[in-house]
């Protein structure tokens, strides 16, 4: 890895310089782009690497109760595990057994919906993230429960708690991503495709201090019709309008321009990269809105020298995980949909040859009540993530699996389990693999340093 | 200046000539004749004037509109609007089923054909454009598993139309009470406590209620403005212990018609169309702690507990201005001042005749506010909206009195353009954050913009194609019977007169805000254009004027 650091000194100040003081930077116009300039586009990422690689988060909106995807297979802890989720539990004997390769406190398996991605955790493709979440510092039980302000902000509610594992910012969560502001210290240009692509529209992950990520939906990028620079009926309108985009004077009107401006120039670069798209053999699932995601991320990771990109951060996204109700038919669905989609995606990779290169993992609301409200569970705090990819140190566990036993330590109450691996470490750990140095971690994860251990190791090498 | 009064002459006269017709299927009842306030303003400023309230007061400006509101005055004319009956899509739906064969059946392409009718054609727009706005707030979602209760959909939609004048509380209550919200969020068969079982009463309405339908997560001042404690940190509304409390309130409610022995049986009493029923034996009897340290004691009727505990968050002093915050937002600018929001807060607490939640009192505020008559002049670089993308599609097709020889608006997946259909949000946090900043120039002055949470690059552009098979591409008829046309024929009239033409697109579609820098650019193309079929020349006028970032912000 060849480390510019002059770059890096740069780079690192965006965090701190004040915003209006690059405000010139954000428009395209600004950098001379032009809504009808075909193949303006620039490639801006990472240039300070010699290697490749990419991370793909996948997003689970709602909360998955991931504690119902490791389930103990022992009798003593499946009683209790059976006790506490009653109409909820999977029986012992259809459980998948997992071998981890470190020595763990109990057996477990995982639902046999999960049967693709338990594969991938045996062929060490796969490992387990147990009982993370948002934490503004270590907390336990009694200190949880004497003060709150020890309690990230709005724990429990939906939006804050995604904004939390998005930004790793809890004190001013609608700042920027963590993702935005990783990719602002290694870019050496904010005009250009961005390093964040994202499949599933805005998020806050991918948002940086002045950068947004480049969306574009699972079909590929979007052509204008009546705007279509490279059809020469459409030259006098895309004249005219190229005029009018340059008479607006109203932050809104300015905001909606650079956004025409970045499909304009954004949209045609990636479709002519596309076309060198590499074909798969790999088996995508059908009716499975995640895996079709999954594939444009792959056709994208298959042409990132034609665009030019050393770095690519993807975003993905899987909706229908707050189960409040009807939890034991919808669950085990979503499981199946994400197994399947996750090993589509990771054979694809594997057959493009950059298994070692890209590293996925899943990213959640928050975990969910042990206990049940009658047909499902409510909002909880700490929950298992899956990381994924060659560079994986697979068929193994991190962290620590918390007790299921209600009133527990680790219950906070009704089975809501207090995380002990922060998003921070979570994050920081796959930032560090991406390229990012001791310094640029702590500036782009402002509370990292309140956790003792900053890698949680679960990369090979 | 001539020139200008031959525009609203021929606007006026074409105007009576076609009867108000294109606005509706049926005629339109006249409205009362009042009295027309003395013009001591021009006809042209008037016109402008009443574009701009349409913009933000219905799905888009028409000439008919337009003649309605200068003839009556905005005053008059919301009045006459808040009293007009609503348009219902159950009955739109009901209609058009009873026309299918036996084969054909009521699918969401239909639900959202209902939505374009009244959309375009319906006499209450404010209502609907209310209802709209309170689509946005009260989310339900056909993502979510009744997909294919389109009639119960409908009739939701209809929930929030028919309240949409009357008062906060009773919509908060139909709304709590609707079996779709009971099925979506989960009060719908939520039961009391079983200890035996670990079975806790469910709490996703009661948090979402209080954090998306009320009061929020944050202590509000009435400006909308974050309360803080004497040491400078925010006071969050609630606690989980606060929650708990709602959630056992809101036990023992099912489908109409269930009883403690059906209570299992739903099928059986499945009904998405009439308000949920208690069931007092699965109606948790303990006591229930909830907000401002109200405890309901114990042992009182499931309908009592909901009545108090409706009433509870409705005298919560955020509900004002987390409300009316709100709905400003959605009708007419993203920023509204604190002054504003503290203005029609104070409406919403009391409408001048003691009476609190009245919402026809916190609209009529909101578009009567000096602020949303004039913000374009007094703060012109940051007052207004992103147009949300599926209402500029609605603008296209009123201002140009679009038409289908079906006379149907069979166009049942607006999402594959806008990023947005009606009652099809990805969650209950709706397809945008009132809060959303996108970063930028926008983020750089603490500013937000929400509608831009779903402008990604792919949806401008897709947005954008829209007005090209529409404005562009299907100006003529082309014998689908599906097609909807939309009609240039009273623009073709002007086309040899650029001044008069522009002018007239400049009401119609930009409430008189295209700058004299915009109208030069149109103007060199329009020359250029001469030996172009006229049609053409003014479709390529009008597609220019509404993918630009000047009109995609409504000011």
């Amino acid at each position: 890895m060849n480390h510019k650091t002059h770059v890096n000194q740069q780079r690192r100040s965006f965090l701190h310089k004040s915003l209006s003081s690059i405000a010139g930077i954000t428009t395209a116009s600004g950098v001379g782009l032009n809504f009808g300039l075909v193949n303006a586009a620039l490639a801006n990422s990472g240039a300070r690497f010699d290697d490749y690689k990419a991370l793909v988060c996948v997003f689970l909106y709602g909360g998955n109760d991931s504690l119902n995807m490791l389930v103990p297979t022992d009798d003593y802890e499946y009683q209790i595990y059976q006790q506490v989720r009653q109409g909820l539990a999977y029986s012992q004997e259809s459980l998948l057994p997992i071998n981890p390769t470190s020595a763990q406190p109990y057996a477990m398996g995982m639902p046999s919906s999960m049967s693709a991605a338990h594969s991938l955790f045996e062929q060490k493709k796969l490992a387990v993230v147990a009982n993370t979440g948002p934490l503004l510092k270590p907390v336990t039980k009694l200190q949880a429960i004497q003060d709150r302000t020890l309690l990230p902000p709005q724990l429990f509610s939906h939006n804050d708690q995604q904004n939390h594992w998005q930004s790793a910012r809890p004190e001013d969560p609608a700042f920027s991503g963590w993702a935005g502001r990783m990719a602002e210290l290694m870019s050496d240009t904010q005009a250009g495709l961005p390093m964040n692509l994202s499949i599933d529209g805005i998020n806050l992950l991918q948002t940086g201090t002045i950068t947004s990520p480049f969306s574009l939906n699972a079909a590929g990028p979007e052509q204008f019709a009546g705007l279509d620079p490279s059809k020469d009926w459409n030259s006098r309108r895309v004249a005219t309008f190229d005029k009018l985009m340059n008479n607006t004077s109203h932050l809104l009107e300015q905001g909606f321009k650079n956004v025409l401006l970045s499909a304009s120039t954004n949209n045609t670069f990636i479709a002519s990269a596309l076309e060198q798209a590499v074909d798969t053999q790999a088996q995508y699932p059908a009716n499975n809105g995640l895996a079709e995601q999954l594939k444009m991320v792959a056709n994208l990771v298959s042409v990132q020298k034609e665009l030019g990109q050393e770095r690519q951060i993807f975003y993905v996204g899987l909706g229908g995980w707050d189960t409040h109700d009807n939890q034991a038919t919808a669950h085990p669905r979503l499981l199946q949909s994400l197994s399947e989609a996750l090993s589509a995606f990771q054979a694809n990779i594997d057959e493009l040859g950059l298994a070692e290169q890209i590293t996925t993992f899943t990213m959640s609301d928050f975990g969910r009540t042990l206990t049940s409200n009658g047909d499902g569970t409510d909002h909880g705090w700490g929950g298992h993530q899956l990381i994924m990819g060659g560079a994986v140190n697979g068929q193994e566990l991190y962290g620590k699996m918390p007790s299921l036993e209600l009133g527990s330590d680790d219950d906070l109450g009704d089975g809501r389990i207090i995380p002990t691996v922060s998003v921070d470490q979570y994050a920081a750990s796959l930032s560090r693999w991406f390229g990012l140095s001791e310094n640029e971690l702590n500036a782009v994860f402002p509370n990292l340093s309140r956790f003792d251990n900053n890698n949680l190791d679960f990369f090979l090498g | 200046m001539h020139k200008i009064t031959f525009v609203i002459v021929l606007l006026l006269l074409i105007t009576s000539s076609c009867g108000g017709g294109s606005d509706n299927s049926t005629p339109t009842t006249p409205p009362i004749v009042i009295e027309p306030p003395t013009p001591t303003v021009d006809l042209d400023a008037r016109m402008k004037d009443a574009a701009r309230l349409l913009n933000q007061a219905s799905f888009g400006p028409s000439e008919v509109s337009i003649k309605q509101v200068v003839d009556l005055g905005r005053e008059q004319w919301i009045d006459w609007q808040i009293g007009l009956p609503f348009s219902s899509q159950v009955d739109y739906l009901t209609n058009l089923q009873s026309t299918f064969s036996s084969e054909e059946e009521i699918t969401r392409m239909h639900r959202v054909e209902a939505w374009w009718n009244i959309a375009l054609r319906g006499d209450d727009q404010l209502r609907q454009r209310v209802a709209f706005a309170l689509s946005e707030i009260f989310v339900i979602s056909e993502k979510s598993n009744f997909f294919e209760e389109y009639f119960g959909i409908a009739n939701y939609y209809d929930l929030l139309a028919a309240h949409a004048f009357g008062n906060y509380r009773e919509l908060l209550e139909a709304v709590t009470l609707s079996p779709m919200m009971g099925m979506y969020l989960s009060m719908l068969g939520n039961e009391k406590p079983d200890n035996e079982r670990n079975i806790r009463p469910d709490e996703n309405y009661a948090r979402e209620a209080m954090q998306l339908f009320s009061i929020g997560l944050l202590e509000l001042n009435l400006d909308g403005s974050v309360k803080l404690d004497e040491e400078g940190n925010t006071i969050p509304t609630y606690d989980q212990s606060t929650i708990e409390g709602f959630a056992h309130v809101y036990t023992g409610w099912h489908f109409n018609g269930t009883t403690a022995d059906t209570w299992w049986y739903w099928w059986d009493n499945y009904d998405a169309l009439t308000s949920m029923q208690a069931v007092q034996a699965r109606h948790d009897t303990g006591s229930k702690k909830l907000l401002n340290g109200l405890e309901l004691p114990a042992n009182q009727s499931a309908e009592l507990d909901l009545t108090q505990a409706l009433d509870n968050i409705f005298q919560h002093d955020n509900v004002a201005p987390f409300i009316s915050k709100q709905l400003i937002q959605r009708l007419v600018s993203s920023n509204p001042s604190a002054e504003y929001i503290a203005r029609v807060s104070a409406i919403f607490n009391d409408n001048g005749e003691g009476v609190r939640g009245d919402l026809a009192a916190v609209v009529k505020g909101i578009l009567m506010d000096e602020e949303a008559q004039n913000g374009h002049i007094n703060a012109p670089n940051v007052f207004g909206k992103l147009r949300e993308p599926i209402l500029k599609a609605t603008h296209l097709w009123r201002a140009f009195k679009a038409y289908s020889p079906s006379d149907r608006y069979q166009q049942g997946y607006p999402d594959y353009f806008f990023n947005q259909a009606p009652l099809a949000a990805p969650s209950v946090f709706n397809f945008f954050s009132p809060s959303f900043s996108p970063p930028g120039v926008i983020a750089e002055q603490g500013l937000v913009a929400p509608e831009f949470q779903i402008t990604t690059e792919n949806y401008a552009i897709r947005t954008s194609n829209f007005f090209a098979y529409s404005a562009l591409w299907s100006h003529t008829p082309n014998g689908d019977a599906e097609q909807v046309i939309v009609d240039f024929s009273e623009e073709l009239a002007l086309v040899n007169d650029i001044d008069d033409l522009l002018e007239r697109l400049n009401i119609l579609l930009m409430a008189g805000g295209m700058t004299n820098e915009m109208r030069e650019i149109l103007i060199d193309m329009h020359n250029e254009t001469a030996n172009s079929e006229p049609s053409e020349r003014v479709a390529d006028l009008v597609f220019l004027i509404m993918n630009s970032p000047q009109y995609s912000v409504q000011k």
